[in-house]
C-alpha cells in the first residue's frame, strides 16, 4: 500500500514516514507543500494521502480541492491530519469531501491501523 | 361635702338666724303695737258706748221732765177729779205712744197708790183702767218711798232689773230701768211721783253696737258682776233668773274681776283676753238733771277674748312669714350666685397657684435635674450658685467644692471667658457661644454657653447667670460624620467602579468621577438628567416599570447590561443594585463596572489560548511521535534504561497532550462554544465505558473499582457524561489508597438521575467544596506535585453538568472518604396527566413563568382554544420538561428565578429534536434587536406583556402551533 503524506513540517513528515512505514509496513511518499504533493500524486498515484490541514500557501482544504478537481487525483482517498480537534472542526472538514480525520499528535505506534480503519482495510 | 354646699351653709346659716331674728322682732314690734292698737280700740269702743248710755239716760232724764211737769198731775193728785186723771192719762198715752221704749208710765201718790199709769207692750200704748190700778208691792214701796225723800227736780234711779210680775221674770226678758222723781204743788201740795219704767233693751242693744268698732265683746255688769249685759243672752242676768246665779263676771274671769271691781277704770290683760274697763254710776249720767240712784254701780267692759287678742297680735305674721321667707329665698340665691362664683375665683385662683407651684417646682427640677449646667457668678467670676449637672460637667464631688471659685480656672482657655463677659457688658448677654471647659480632672469637653447679666436697682451690674449645653459629644461626633464623609467622598471619587444613585423615578443624583469617565460625562451634565441617558429603555416604556424590572434583576446581585456613552457607543456593565432609605424617599444605586476592556481581555486570552494550544501541538507532536517511535521498538530496541526514560518522557508528554486537551475543552466549555449531542441516554453504558476507561489506572493504583449501576434514561451527550465520569473516578482513584474501592453508582432522584462516585481517600474540607470545581484549584497545592495535574479536570466537569442543566457537588461519603455526585435531568419525564381533551387538543404549549398566577390566567386563556398546558417555574424545570414532553410550543419568560431565559433558548438550541421549536417570548422587559437575535428557536414571536393587544397572546400561540415543531426548519 502506498500513502502520500504532505506536510510542512520535516519532523512530522519523517515521524510520519517512519510511523507508516517501519510501524505500518507501507510504501511512503512524502511532500512538504500542497503543490509539491499534488505533483507526487498525478505521478505516483498512491493508494491514499495524509493531508496536514495548516500549511503556507496552499493549505490543505485547498489541496484537497485541487486534487478533486484534478482526475487523476480526483479519487484517491484523503485523511486530514489536523491540530485541531474540535468536533466542529472534524465535522467542517469531513464536509468538504475528506474521507477521515485524524488528530495530531498521534500515537506512532497506531496511526497506521488508524489509517486503514478510514479506508475500510482495518 | 359639695365645697359650695359648705361654702352657702356657712354664709348662709348665720344669715339666716339673722334674718329670722329679724323676723321675730318685727314680728314682736308689731304685735306690741298692735296690742296698743287693739287696747286704744276697746278704749274707743267703751267711750262711743259710754256716750251712747249718757245720751240715752240724758233723754229719759228729760222725758221725765217733761212728764212731770205736765199741768194736769198736780190737778190729778189733788182732786178726786176722775177728769183730771183721764185727762192726764191721755197725756200719758200720747208720750207713751209717742216714745215707745216706756213699758210704764205712772203717776204715784206719795203713799205709793198708782193715780195713773199707761202701758205700753207690742207697741202698744194702753191706759190701765182704774179699777186696775193697784198699790205697789214691797220693793216698789221702798223705790218710790226713797224717791219721795228727794228733793223736787231729782231723780231717783232704780238698779237695771228685768221686769217682774206676779214675782216672776217675764218671759222674754225685759230689763227695766225705772226712774223716778217726785212732784208737788207749788204751796207745799199734795206730793206726787212720777215713774217711767225706762225698756233698756235698745240702750243694751245701742251698747253692743258701739263694741262692733272694735272686736271681742262690750259687757255691762252690776256691782256683783252679774252680766247685765254678757257675751250671750244666757248668761245675763244671773241675779234674777234662776239657775243663772253662778253666771258672773267674777267665776269667769276671777282674776279680771278683781281689777275692775276695785277699779274705776282701765285695761289689763290676763290669760283670758284684753281687758278695758269703766265704772259708771247711772245716777251722775242724767245730764243736767241731777239723779241718784242709790248706790247704783255699773261696769262697763271691753273684752276681747285671749284667742282675738292673739289672732290681731298676729295679724301680720303671715305677712311676715311670707317676708322673711322671700328675704330668704333672696339671699339664698344670691348666697348661691356668690358661692357658685367664689368657687369658681377660688378655683381659679387655686389652679393658677398650682400652676405657678408647679411651674416653680419644673423650674427647680430644671435647675436641678437639667443636663444643662445652670450657674450664677458674680462678674469678676466667683461661683454663687449651680446645680447637679453643672458639678457633673466638671467632675465636681460636691458643691462645696465648686462654690466660690473662680469661674475663670473653669475654662480652658481663660479668654473664652473674657469674651463672653465682654459681650455681657456692652450687650447685656452671650448666646450660644462654644467654649472648651477644664474639667476637675484636666479634661475637656465642649459646651455651648448662654449668659445673661442682671442688675442691681442703680443699673450697675450685680451677677450674671449662665447655661452650659454639653455639645462635647455632638461636636466629636459632628467631625466624625465629616471626616466619614470625607473619607466617604474620597472613596467614591477614587474608587475605579463606577457608583451612580438615582432616585424612585429614575433621575440621577449621584455619579462618581469613575462613572463620569466610563459614561463620558462631565458629572454636573448628568445630575437631573434621566436615567435613559446611560441606559436606553426603549421609548415608551415607563420609568417605574423599568426601575422596578431593574431592581428584580439587578438587586444585590452581578448583572451585565449594555450602557451608552455620550458619543453614542454601546458598551457592556457589570452592574451590582443596592437601595437604601433617606429621609427624601428610597434611592437606588448601582454600582457599575465597565466591561469593555475585560470582555477584550476575554478575547484576546480565549485567542491566545486557542492559538497556543495549537501552536503547541505541532512540536508536540514531533515529541509525542518521536518517543511514540522510540519507546514502541519501531526503530530498534533501546537498552533498558533507555527504555525507561523515553517511556517516561512519553508518559508525560501524554499528559501535556492532555492538559492542552483540558485547557482547550475548558475554555470552549465555559465560552459556550462546545457542542453537545443531548439524546436519551441509558446511563449504564456510561457508567460502564467510563470504568473500562479508568480500570488500567485502577489497577496499577492498586484500586478496586466497583459499579452499582441503576437503569435510567437522562438526556445526555453520553460521551461528555463519560468524560466527566472518568474524570471523577480517576479522581477518586487517585487519592484512593492502594487497596481501597472506588464505587459508583446511579441513583434516581426526583426528575434527576444522580451519579455518585464514592472513595475512601481522606475527604474534602467543607470549606473548599466548592473551591474545588474552580479552574486550578485542588485540595492541595502539594497534590499537583503529587498527584499531576492542573486541576482542570473538576472545572470541565462542572462545566459540562451545568451545560446539562444539572449539577455537581461533593460530600462526605457515609464512611470514610468522599462522595463526588452529579446529577442529570431524566430523559423522559412522565408525560404529565393531561386531562381528557388532550386528544382533541391541538397542541401542547409549554408555559414558562416564574409568576404562578399569571401562569394560571394563560392556561385558563389557553384552554378555550383547546390547547393543553404544563407549566414550568424555573429554567432547570423549564429544560427538563421541553425534553422530557417535547412540546409544540415554548411560551418562555425571560426573568426566572435560577436564570434567563435565554439560557433556556440556548440549551434547547443544542438538541437537534427541540432546535425547531416554535417560541413565544413573553416577557415584561422591551428587547432589543440583539436580545432578539439571541433569542430565537424555530418560528419564534415577541410579546411585551402588559403592552399586548386583546387576545394577541391567544392568537399567536395559535399561530405557531399551526407551523407544528420544526415548522420552519
Amino acid at each position: 500500500m502506498k500513502i502520500l503524506v504532505i506536510d510542512d513540517e520535516d519532523d512530522i513528515r519523517r515521524i510520519s514516514r517512519l510511523a507508516l512505514g517501519r510501524v505500518g509496513g507501507m510504501q511512503v511518499l512524502d511532500a512538504a507543500s500542497g503543490i509539491e504533493g499534488i505533483a507526487k500524486a498525478v505521478a505516483e498515484t498512491p493508494d491514499a494521502i495524509l493531508l496536514d490541514v495548516m500549511m503556507p500557501e496552499h493549505d490543505g482544504p485547498e489541496t484537497l480541492g485541487l486534487l478533486r478537481a484534478d482526475p487523476r487525483t480526483a479519487r484517491i482517498p484523503v485523511i486530514f491530519l489536523t491540530a485541531k480537534a474540535m468536533a466542529a472542526e472534524v465535522e467542517r472538514l469531513r464536509a468538504l469531501g475528506a474521507d477521515g480525520v485524524l488528530t495530531k499528535p498521534f500515537d506512532p505506534m497506531s496511526l497506521a491501523a488508524s489509517v486503514r480503519a478510514i479506508l475500510g482495510m482495518g | 361635702m359639695n365645697p359650695i354646699a359648705a361654702r352657702i351653709l356657712r354664709l348662709g346659716l348665720p344669715l339666716c338666724a339673722l334674718v329670722l331674728a329679724g323676723g321675730v322682732l318685727v314680728e314682736v314690734v308689731i304685735e306690741r303695737s298692735e296690742r296698743n292698737l287693739l287696747e286704744s280700740r276697746q278704749t274707743a269702743g267703751l267711750e262711743v258706748a259710754l256716750t251712747t248710755l249718757t245720751a240715752d239716760l240724758a233723754s229719759v232724764a228729760s222725758d221725765l221732765a217733761l212728764v212731770s211737769s205736765f199741768e194736769e198731775i198736780q190737778p190729778a193728785l189733788e182732786s178726786e177729779d176722775a177728769g183730771a186723771r183721764a185727762r192726764l192719762a191721755r197725756g200719758f198715752l200720747t208720750f207713751a205712744q209717742s216714745r215707745r221704749v216706756y213699758a210704764r208710765v205712772r203717776l204715784l201718790s206719795v203713799d205709793g197708790r198708782e193715780w195713773v199709769r199707761v202701758n205700753y207692750r207690742d207697741g202698744w200704748a194702753t191706759i190701765v183702767p182704774e179699777g186696775e190700778l193697784r198699790e205697789g208691792d214691797a220693793r216698789d214701796r221702798g223705790f218710790f218711798a226713797e224717791a219721795l225723800k228727794l228733793p223736787p227736780g231729782t231723780v231717783l234711779v232704780s238698779p237695771l232689773e228685768l221686769s217682774v210680775e206676779n214675782g216672776a221674770v217675764l218671759e222674754p226678758p225685759r230689763p227695766l230701768l225705772r226712774l223716778a222723781t217726785s212732784v208737788t204743788s207749788g204751796e207745799g201740795g199734795k206730793s206726787g211721783l212720777v215713774s217711767l219704767d225706762y225698756l233698756v233693751r235698745e240702750v243694751l242693744d245701742d251698747l253692743g253696737s258701739a263694741s262692733k268698732a272694735t272686736l271681742g265683746a262690750m259687757l255691762l255688769l252690776d256691782r256683783e258682776g252679774y252680766f247685765l249685759r254678757g257675751r250671750t243672752p244666757d248668761e245675763e242676768w244671773g241675779r234674777q233668773i234662776s239657775g243663772r246665779s253662778e253666771r258672773r263676771f267674777g267665776v269667769a274671769f276671777p282674776d279680771a274681776w278683781k281689777v275692775i271691781q276695785e277699779g274705776l277704770g282701765g285695761g289689763l290683760r290676763t290669760s283670758h283676753g284684753s281687758f278695758v274697763f269703766r265704772t259708771v254710776r247711772p245716777g251722775s249720767l242724767l245730764g243736767g238733771a241731777s239723779g241718784r240712784n242709790g248706790g247704783e254701780v255699773w261696769k262697763i267692759v271691753s273684752l276681747v277674748p285671749a284667742g282675738e287678742v292673739v289672732a290681731a297680735q298676729r295679724r301680720f305674721l303671715g305677712v311676715v312669714a311670707v317676708a322673711v321667707g322671700i328675704v330668704l329665698l333672696f339671699m339664698g340665691a344670691g348666697l348661691f350666685i356668690v358661692a357658685v362664683r367664689q368657687a369658681e375665683v377660688e378655683e381659679t385662683e387655686r389652679r393658677a397657684s398650682n400652676q405657678l407651684r408647679e411651674a416653680e417646682a419644673r423650674y427647680r427640677l430644671l435647675f436641678e435635674r437639667s443636663q444643662v449646667g445652670v450657674y450664677r457668678s458674680t462678674l469678676d467670676g466667683r461661683l454663687l450658685e449651680c446645680n447637679d449637672a453643672f458639678l457633673q460637667m466638671f467632675g465636681f464631688e460636691t458643691r462645696e467644692e465648686a462654690l466660690g471659685r473662680q469661674t475663670t480656672s473653669l475654662y480652658s482657655d481663660e479668654r473664652d471667658r473674657a469674651r463672653l463677659v465682654n459681650q455681657l457688658l456692652t450687650e447685656g448677654k452671650a448666646v450660644n457661644e462654644e467654649v472648651l471647659l477644664k474639667r476637675r480632672d484636666g479634661s475637656e469637653r465642649w459646651v455651648l454657653e448662654s449668659t445673661s447679666l442682671f442688675r442691681d436697682a442703680d443699673g450697675s451690674p450685680s451677677y450674671m447667670e449662665g447655661t452650659l449645653v454639653d455639645i462635647d459629644e455632638r461636636r466629636r461626633a459632628a467631625e466624625a460624620l465629616r471626616a466619614s464623609e470625607q473619607r466617604t467622598r474620597a472613596i467614591l471619587e477614587n474608587m475605579l467602579g463606577g457608583l451612580i444613585m438615582v432616585d424612585g423615578k429614575a433621575v440621577i443624583e449621584f455619579v462618581n468621577p469613575a462613572a463620569e469617565r466610563m459614561f463620558g460625562y462631565l458629572g454636573a451634565e448628568l445630575l437631573g438628567q434621566s436615567l435613559q441617558v446611560l441606559v436606553p429603555i426603549k421609548p415608551g416604556v415607563d420609568v417605574g416599570v423599568f426601575m422596578r424590572q431593574a431592581a428584580g434583576k439587578a438587586m444585590g446581585r452581578v448583572t451585565e447590561w449594555e450602557g451608552r456613552r455620550k458619543n453614542g457607543e454601546v458598551f457592556p456593565f457589570e452592574l451590582a443594585l443596592f437601595q437604601f432609605d433617606t429621609p427624601g424617599g428610597r434611592r437606588v444605586a448601582g454600582s457599575i463596572v465597565d466591561l469593555t476592556e475585560r470582555r477584550a481581555v476575554d478575547r484576546l486570552k480565549r485567542e491566545f489560548v486557542s492559538s497556543i494550544s495549537h501552536e503547541l501541538r505541532t512540536p508536540l507532536t514531533s515529541i509525542r511521535g518521536s518517543l511514540g517511535l522510540l519507546a514502541g521498538g519501531a526503530l530498534g530496541p533501546l537498552p533498558p534504561e533507555a527504555a525507561e526514560i523515553v517511556a517516561m518522557a512519553e508518559r508525560n508528554v501524554v499528559r501535556l497532550v492532555g492538559l492542552i486537551n483540558d485547557i482547550l475543552d475548558l475554555e470552549r466549555l465555559e465560552g459556550g462554544r462546545l457542542e453537545m449531542e443531548f439524546e436519551a441516554t441509558e446511563t449504564s453504558p456510561i457508567v460502564r465505558r467510563a470504568l473500562e476507561a479508568v480500570q488500567s489506572f485502577a489497577d496499577q493504583s492498586g484500586v478496586v473499582l466497583a459499579a452499582e449501576p441503576a437503569s435510567a434514561r437522562v438526556r445526555a451527550d453520553a460521551d461528555r457524561l463519560v468524560q466527566v465520569l472518568v474524570n471523577l473516578v480517576s479522581n477518586a482513584v487517585k487519592f484512593s489508597p492502594a487497596g481501597g474501592t472506588v464505587t459508583v453508582r446511579v441513583v434516581p432522584g426526583s426528575g434527576m438521575a444522580e451519579f455518585q462516585v464514592e472513595d475512601r481517600g481522606r475527604g474534602v474540607p467543607p470549606a473548599l467544596r466548592e473551591a474545588i470545581f474552580e479552574r486550578y484549584r485542588q485540595v492541595e497545592a502539594s497534590d499537583s506535585r503529587r498527584k499531576g495535574g492542573a486541576g482542570l479536570g473538576l472545572a470541565i466537569c462542572k462545566a459540562i453538568v451545568e451545560q446539562h442543566g444539572g449539577a455537581i457537588g461533593v460530600r462526605d461519603s457515609e464512611t470514610t472518604g468522599s462522595t463526588f455526585w452529579f446529577r442529570i435531568p431524566f430523559a423522559s419525564l412522565p408525560r404529565p396527566s393531561l386531562s381528557g381533551n388532550i386528544k382533541s387538543a391541538r397542541g401542547l404549549a409549554l408555559l414558562v413563568d416564574d409568576d404562578e398566577e399569571l401562569l394560571s390566567i394563560l392556561e385558563l386563556r389557553l384552554a378555550q382554544d383547546r390547547v393543553a398546558t404544563q407549566r414550568a417555574t424555573t429554567a432547570a424545570d423549564a429544560i427538563a420538561a421541553a425534553h422530557a414532553l417535547k412540546p409544540d410550543v415554548l411560551v418562555l419568560d425571560l426573568g426566572l428565578p435560577d436564570g434567563d431565559g435565554s439560557q433556556v433558548v440556548d440549551a434547547l438550541r443544542r438538541d437537534k429534536t427541540l432546535r425547531a421549536l416554535p417560541l413565544l417570548v413573553y416577557t415584561g422587559r422591551d428587547l432589543v434587536l440583539e436580545d432578539r437575535e439571541r433569542l430565537v428557536l424555530g418560528p419564534t414571536r415577541y410579546l411585551t406583556k402588559s403592552r399586548e393587544r386583546d387576545d394577541e397572546f391567544r392568537s399567536i400561540v395559535l399561530e405557531l402551533l399551526a407551523h407544528g415543531p420544526g415548522g420552519s426548519a
